[in-house]
């Protein structure tokens, strides 16, 4: 078995069915490439909406606060917002999508990079997208207990909304340094894996 | 237009090739018929780049097995569906032409599965040795030295003939 002209015999002989037409092809293809640009644009639109929404929310929200401390954190969280999306529009696109038509030694090389990359930024989520507005908030509920402290009130009810929103933080660390960390690093481990016994053979016309 | 032209034309002469393609990275035939969409979107997203430089079918072929490596380190469940044996093919030849059909059906599986257990790199290698590209050529595609990708062919063509007798003798028993 498996001599090389039966191996290309076998090969040539496979039976896929036709294959799918041109045009239709042509369709598909552009549709993907379409669906594609669509998806990156859609998830730019939100992360801008979502920082304005934040910002704007926020900044209203200092305006009406009671004292300076809650007016400082509202302010620092409304500043997070404009942050966040200044950091991933800056940071977070500075690696792109290897050329695929690189070649594969390259392609693994910069497929790499950019897993990396990916890893480095998800890793510091906690300083760059969690403690600005986590740091506002707290800034904020500290303000809001000495203004009811200030008329008498308790302020331990300020304790439940410092509860969610330190259980949502934590919720959003852990998702992206433990899964999101973790399944980059599995898919980076089986792109090695794959490409390994490529080391030390690369040609000069790569 | 132009773009439309280059890529009908481009896409017309290698689809058998790029089925093939598919074949060496996907047992499922959904898995195949969505890595060649892929392939085709990434051709039609190159195409504006692609300068005559490099020869239109090692640049297409860099494409394909980039895409499609990107797909299989992505796909969890590859494994998981490598077992799941296809249907038999109907085969409308009767008498010993089928049965003959049948054997060469039965190799042919057995060839591609052992290409899908081969290492991603060695894979390449013998997908583009299969599609008749030259050395020179697979070290174009793969940036692996032409001297490295011969020897290299000889080690793949042995673990190749050790897997398909293990397969072989698997499916006597």
């Amino acid at each position: 078995m498996a001599d090389k002209d039966e191996l290309n015999q076998l090969w040539c002989g496979q039976t896929t069915g036709p294959p799918t037409k041109g045009e239709d092809m042509l369709t598909m293809a552009m549709e993907r490439a379409e669906r594609f640009d669509r998806t990156i644009k859609a998830r730019n639109l939100r992360e801008c909406l979502g920082a304005a929404l934040v910002t704007a929310i926020f900044a209203f929200i200092a305006w009406k606060s009671p004292n300076a401390l809650a007016r400082a954190g509202d302010l620092m969280v409304a500043a997070s917002g404009l942050w966040i999306v200044f950091f991933m529009l800056r940071y977070g696109r500075e690696a792109p999508s290897p050329a695929a038509d690189g070649s594969l030694a390259d392609f693994q090389q910069a497929l790499l990079r950019k897993y990396d990359h990916q890893i480095r930024l998800l890793n510091s989520v906690k300083y760059w997208y969690l403690l600005p507005p986590y740091v506002g908030l707290l800034l904020g509920s500290a303000g809001m207990v000495t203004a009811n402290t200030a008329k008498g009130q308790p302020g331990w009810p300020q304790l439940i909304p410092m509860a969610i929103y330190t259980a949502v933080f934590g919720f959003i660390w852990w998702l992206n340094e433990a899964y999101g960390v973790g399944k980059l690093r599995r898919e980076r481990a089986r792109l090695l894996e794959e490409m390994k016994p490529a080391a030390g053979e690369a040609g000069g016309r790569g | 237009m132009e773009r439309k032209a280059a890529f009908l034309r481009i896409y017309e002469q290698y689809a058998p090739a790029l089925q093939r393609l598919a074949g060496a990275y996907a047992a499922a035939r959904e898995d195949r018929e969505d890595l060649v969409q892929e392939i085709a979107a990434a051709l039609w997203r190159a195409l504006p780049g692609y300068r005559a430089e490099a020869s239109e079918r090692t640049w297409l072929y860099r494409i394909a097995h980039n895409v499609a490596i990107t797909a299989a380190v992505k796909q969890r469940k590859r494994e998981k569906r490598e077992v799941a044996p296809e249907p038999p093919l109907e085969i409308p030849s009767a008498g010993a032409d089928a049965e003959q059909d049948l054997l060469a059906e039965e190799k042919r599986r057995m060839l591609f599965a052992a290409i899908r257990g081969l290492a991603a790199v060695d894979r390449q290698i013998t997908v583009l040795h299969l599609e008749g590209l030259s050395g020179a050529e697979i070290e174009a595609v793969t940036g692996i030295a032409e001297g490295a990708v011969a020897t290299r062919l000889t080690r793949i063509r042995e673990k190749l003939r050790q897997a398909i007798r293990a397969r072989e003798a698997g499916d006597g028993r």
